[in-house]
């Protein structure tokens, strides 16, 4: 077993783990940050997305021991402190973005690191690009791309 | 229980990795490790992750070549000042899986890895990459033609390890591109075409070319026959439609999921000659 | 605590104040939130962890299982083998994906070390993997015919047709008017045969139940949108009283497409069998592999349509043919799939002679199971394919003559008494090619790419149509906190159902949306809704339940407020929560509890329909296709929608664009390809599923009302019927940009790459 020490949502955690295990598993079922979905099993759809030192990685495909010494944010720890919304979740919520939710921790996460990059465009091919490793089955996309719009005109 | 290391510098890496040789596996971004992981297809007693060792870490660029560190993230490529220069990585990176991959994944990882569908090989091979490897004896380099040596193969020694891989990257005069076909965005190549060419002053005769492909057979292949077919001709359309045809020669795709040898062996010459032409676009050349 | 009945004063208020309008979903914060729990996320303390041995082979016996090895590692708690379940399960697996054996163990890992440390030992069986091939007398015996394993739909039939003897699931024929005279009649005579993908739903989260007997009760903790026919079939597998098996709604349903309508033999009878024999809960989930090959996808399916026109475009006759694909056990979707094969071209189109015949096949392949549009999504694709071809052969415009032919309202159609309620097809098409017109693009003047459009009508009934009447009954409860919980047999699994029935008790009692609550009938409840969210039923006969009791509470809050204040019930206005009369005295509608309601005032509300409305939609697609490459890409895709009457036009929009993204992935790229029943791309790296680089660069939704006189606010259904004419649409862009006809989906490059550069073109 390998000891890792990092930062989750804002809090010091330490764990021991094989260090074979996905990053995914230590946050659902040691941590119980079921916000972190779990679907493919191939690093293709997205659900499980985190930031890892503040960037979307998929943490079905990060092997838990990186995570030692760094910071990890999930859906959970997105707004920080605060009762409220992130903007980025607000704009899904107002934009009808969500159907059955199961993509969207993951969808959120990757659209607050495109935001978040200090260089975008905002515009909808650029934002379908950025999107593109998330997998949704109910909206058929087009709602979520105008929450991310919204958010990216506004900032500008 | 597998045992993970976590070397902080090159040295400790390559005495790690000798120590335990046949029984352990680098980590870098561990894109593609996971999922061998996760398939039980990989089962290492030791796992050595590299991605803290400085000396493997980051884009050097001196006076004539550039200098890619092995835990070098597409993300990192993708947004250095070379993949606007060398326009083939920048295409090439643009197309690779998507936006969490490209944070995580590693250009040492993908070429260890030596799957054939890799997008980031075919600019690589038309750059005339060589790959630095290391190991408790010191340095080696060997062409990134010569170390891919077969399906899903590297001309890796038990004790050795990519280290990073370099390139001349600093004629001004080349332009290139990448051209990519997938089933879906962000998915594996059926076929991805790369081409790097140098013309004449007024831009009207091919100086020097290269062209490589990626997902035709069990390595990703430099093309010489459509490069021996260009060189010294004219850059216009004809000419490069009938050079593309060449394409087949030096390829022997599969069928597979994503399209039979057939529909491949068309793809190769379609995407040559659009990718050779955009190449030629880009010199700003009258047609 | 008292119940009301709704009393005779019934009043339709036309109110547009919360109906109609687009309210925020109410569940959306908790799912932006990342606080929604799905089934998956279900771990209770003293569960067990179930890992199943699954089939490699499509076809075999049964001889030996020896579970001593898995029973010997630790942590295992209990080792079935298949003949040892309880119920229907037999000793042969039939197909790739078919339970062998099942372990319970403490953890995940341990349960899966066991299951490999199972030995076994199976005999193969000659397989059949085409349903064409299966009713043959010589083909291998999956099944005989008309099986009954306790699912729903099974009724008898006659076969008339010599050629299908064996492995039959289901039969239909109708024979309208005289077909052979109608082509005798006809000008054109076209025939054209078609074929549908195995298309799986991908839904994100993958089953997952816990199975737990509580006594003689079962209770399983899952998604399943239809808890009646579930119930009663798991129960009827099971061999034990349908009373005895309960569902409970994990706290956020997970998606379904038709994927989590009903019970999947590999998951609720394996979870129970080992949940009964070590006395605890058990959680069984399956990975995406099993979630492609041990749950259903839609039928495969092969069309022969003939149809007959007179010069000037009247349809005179057409014969339609069927053969679908079970797979290797019955589910009652066989029967629908016929049944909506059948019906579905006289839903849309007069044809005044008509003959049908369908059969469904068991096979050795996965089993077919319900998928948005059961039937009509594939009937609708070759149907709309077909009528194109037939156009172009009679030389006529596409769009004029299927208008020439389009039912309407007070239409009688040849095989039902019923005239044809509320119809918007000929409007969606006018308003549909507007919106498509607006949105034409410059030529792009690149030789390699060309362009062309396509439409498509299509129809789908709401409501199952199962039963010649469906109902549903809703509670509606106002606590002193002054909230609402309406308790109905309503599953959102994303459609946005919660937020419908929330937005009619507001509409209704002038109490905000945000303070209704919405939850399914709980285990305990003796309320009845025997079908849940299934066919497009839920706004459309639940929701009519719920204003039903929405009504009763807003009469019985007027005649408390106007008791309180001295005045008249109808010079009550409820706003905001709070009653008040003319004279601007006001009173909360909590404080309006008497002492004798104890905590709560409960009232009910019901709800019933013997018609089964049809809503239409009329597509349109653009598409270009790099001829080089054959790569096609939708450029623009229109989707026209008669919703009857739109309760929440942003969440229809959110149904019609989902429909698109499932239409194009029909259309051009998804199927589980099987070989000899092996799976090829059983995986979501192989298996695609579009991204929205692979939507339409514009997606346009337009909402035609209809009104459809038998539902809530003139409503009908929307979810499933939007799915029929999405790849129909494109398939006719694809034949119009290329002048070649594809008629088998998906159609990938490669396809149309073939196709465009073969020397016998076309």
């Amino acid at each position: 077993m390998t000891e890792i020490s990092f930062e989750l949502d804002g809090e010091q955690v330490t764990t021991n783990v094989d260090p074979k295990t996905p990053l995914r598993e230590v946050l659902r079922d040691e941590f119980g940050k079921k916000g972190v979905k779990s679907s493919c099993d191939s690093g293709r759809c997205g659900v499980c997305t985190v930031h890892l030192d503040g960037d979307a990685v998929k943490s079905c495909l990060v092997l838990a021991p990186k995570a030692d010494g760094r910071t990890v944010t999930t859906i959970e720890g997105l707004a920080g402190e605060t009762d409220d919304l992130h903007d980025v979740q607000q704009a899904f919520l107002d934009k009808f973005a969500t159907q059955c939710g199961y993509c969207i921790p993951g969808m959120i996460m990757t659209a607050v690191d495109y935001l978040e990059d200090g260089e975008y465009s905002g515009e909808r091919a650029e934002i379908e690009s950025a999107l593109k490793g998330n997998v949704c089955r109910c909206t058929g996309y087009e709602k979520i791309v105008d929450a991310v719009e919204e958010v990216a005109n506004s900032r500008s | 229980m597998t045992e993970y290391l976590k070397p902080v510098d090159r040295e400790s890496a390559r005495r790690y990795l000798d120590e335990h040789r046949d029984s352990a596996k680098i980590v870098a971004g561990g894109q593609s490790l996971s999922l061998l992981l996760r398939q039980g297809l990989l089962d290492p007693d030791v796992m050595i992750d590299i991605s803290d060792v400085d000396e493997f870490s980051g884009i050097e660029t001196g006076p004539d070549r550039v200098s890619i560190g092995a835990v070098t993230t597409y993300e990192q490529l993708e947004s250095h000042p070379v993949s606007s220069t060398v326009e083939t990585l920048g295409d090439s990176v643009d197309v690779i899986a998507d936006r969490q991959v490209r944070t995580a994944g590693t250009i040492g990882g993908a070429i260890s890895h030596a799957d054939p569908s890799l997008d980031i090989v075919p600019p690589l091979l038309c750059l005339d990459a060589t790959v630095r490897i290391g190991s408790v004896d010191g340095e080696r380099t060997v062409p990134l033609e010569e170390f891919h040596d077969g399906y899903m193969a590297a001309d890796l020694a038990q004790n050795e390890l990519v280290e990073g891989i370099t390139f001349d990257g600093s004629a001004s005069d080349w332009e290139s591109n990448y051209a990519k076909h997938s089933r879906v965005s962000g998915g594996w190549a059926t076929v991805g075409i790369a081409s790097r060419v140098r013309t004449t002053d007024d831009r009207d005769a091919f100086t020097d070319v290269r062209i490589a492909a990626a997902a035709v057979g069990d390595t990703a292949v430099r093309l010489s026959s459509v490069e021996d077919a260009l060189i010294g001709e004219p850059t216009d359309r004809e000419t490069v439609a009938d050079a593309a045809s060449n394409a087949t020669a030096d390829i022997d795709p599969l069928d597979d999921l994503s399209g039979s040898a057939e529909y491949k062996k068309h793809l190769a010459r379609t995407l040559v000659e659009r990718s050779i032409n955009r190449t030629v676009d880009r010199t700003g050349g009258v047609r | 605590m008292s119940r009301l009945r709704r009393d005779e004063r019934t009043v339709q208020r036309q109110s547009e104040r919360v109906v109609g309008s687009d309210v925020p979903k109410i569940d959306a914060e908790d799912k932006v939130a990342g606080d929604a729990r799905f089934g998956s996320d279900l771990e209770p303390d003293d569960v067990l962890y179930a890992a199943v041995l699954y089939s490699t082979r499509t076809h075999a016996e049964i001889d030996d299982v020896d579970l001593s090895p898995a029973m010997a590692i630790d942590g295992v708690e209990c080792a079935l083998a298949r003949p040892d379940f309880m119920g229907k399960f037999d000793d042969r697996v039939r197909h790739y994906g078919d339970v062998i054996a099942a372990i319970a163990a403490t953890g995940p890992e341990t349960a899966d070390r066991a299951v490999n440390a199972i030995d076994y030992d199976l005999t193969p069986l000659d397989a059949v993997h085409d349903a064409r091939e299966a009713v043959d007398g010589d083909a291998p015996t999956v099944h005989p015919n008309n099986l009954d394993i306790a699912q729903h739909a099974q009724h008898d039939f006659t076969i008339e047709n010599e050629n299908y003897t064996k492995n039959i699931d289901d039969y239909h024929e109708l024979t309208v008017g005289d077909p052979d005279r109608g082509f005798e009649e006809a000008d054109h005579v076209v025939t054209g045969e078609y074929t549908t993908p195995r298309v799986s739903h991908c839904n994100l989260d993958t089953h997952c139940t816990i199975a737990e007997w509580d006594d003689d009760t079962l209770v399983l903790t899952e998604t399943l949108a239809s808890h009646g026919r579930s119930q009663r079939e798991i129960a009827g597998f099971l061999e034990i009283d349908p009373e005895r098996v309960k569902i409970k709604e994990p706290p956020s349903a997970s998606s379904s497409f038709g994927g989590r309508s009903l019970r999947k033999l590999t998951v609720e009878p394996v979870a129970a069998s080992l949940a009964r024999e070590v006395d605890r809960p058990v959680r069984l989930q399956l990975d995406r592999e099993r979630e492609f090959v041990s749950t259903a996808t839609r039928h495969q399916t092969q069309f022969t349509l003939e149809t007959g026109i007179t010069a000037d475009g009247e349809i005179t006759a057409m014969s339609v043919d069927v053969v679908t694909d079970t797979g290797a056990y019955p589910n009652g979707v066989g029967h629908v799939v016929l049944k909506n094969s059948r019906d579905r071209p006289l839903d849309v189109y007069r044809i005044p002679n008509y003959e049908y015949e369908g059969v469904a096949a068991f096979t050795n392949n996965v089993p077919g199971g319900e998928y948005r549009a059961i039937g009509s999504t594939q009937l609708t694709f070759a149907l709309e394919s077909h009528l194109d071809e037939v156009a172009a052969r009679a030389g006529l415009d596409r769009i004029t003559f299927r208008r020439k032919n389009l039912v309407e309202e007070g239409y009688v159609r040849p095989h039902t008494e019923v005239p044809i309620g509320s119809c918007g097809v000929d409007d969606c098409l006018e308003r549909g090619l507007r919106r498509f017109e607006e949105l034409e693009r410059d030529e792009t003047g690149d030789p390699r790419i060309t362009r062309g459009w396509g439409v498509a009508v299509g129809a789908h009934p709401t409501t199952s149509g199962a039963t010649s009447e469906d109902s549903s009954e809703a509670i509606l409860t106002l606590t002193a906190d002054g909230t609402v919980t309406a308790h109905t047999g309503a599953v959102d699994q994303g459609q946005g159902i919660d937020t419908v029935i929330a937005q009619i008790v507001g509409h209704e009692t002038g109490i905000p949306t945000s303070r209704v609550d919405v939850e399914p009938f709980s285990t305990t409840d003796r309320f009845a809704d025997h079908l849940g969210s299934i066919a497009s039923r839920s706004t459309y006969i639940i929701g009519a339940a719920v204003r039903d009791a929405a009504i009763a509470l807003e009469r019985e809050l007027h005649d408390r407020a106007a008791s309180a204040l001295d005045v008249s019930a109808d010079a009550i206005e409820i706003q905001d929560g709070v009653a008040a009369s003319p004279n601007g005295e006001g009173i909360p509608v909590e404080q309006l509890l008497s002492p004798t309601d104890g905590d709560e005032l409960e009232v009910y509300g019901s709800a019933s329909s013997t018609e089964t409305p049809v809503s239409y939609g009329a597509h349109f697609a653009a598409v270009e296709v790099d001829v080089e490459t054959g790569d096609v890409d939708v450029l623009t895709f229109v989707a026209s929608q008669d919703v009857g009457h739109a309760i929440n036009p942003k969440m229809i929009e959110g149904q019609l664009e989902g429909a698109i993204q499932h239409g194009i992935e029909f259309a051009l790229y998804s199927e589980l390809q099987l070989d000899r029943g092996m799976p090829k791309n059983a995986n979501l790296a192989d298996y695609p599923v579009i991204s929205p680089k692979e939507m339409p660069e514009d997606v346009a939704c337009e909402i035609v009302e209809s009104n459809e006189q038998s539902g809530p606010y003139g409503a009908k259904g929307v979810g499933t019927p939007s799915m029929p004419p999405v790849a129909p649409a494109i398939m006719n862009a694809l034949a119009d940009a290329t002048g070649n006809r594809f008629r088998d989906p998906p159609i990938d490059s490669e396809t149309v790459y073939t196709e465009l550069s073969s020397e016998d073109r076309r």
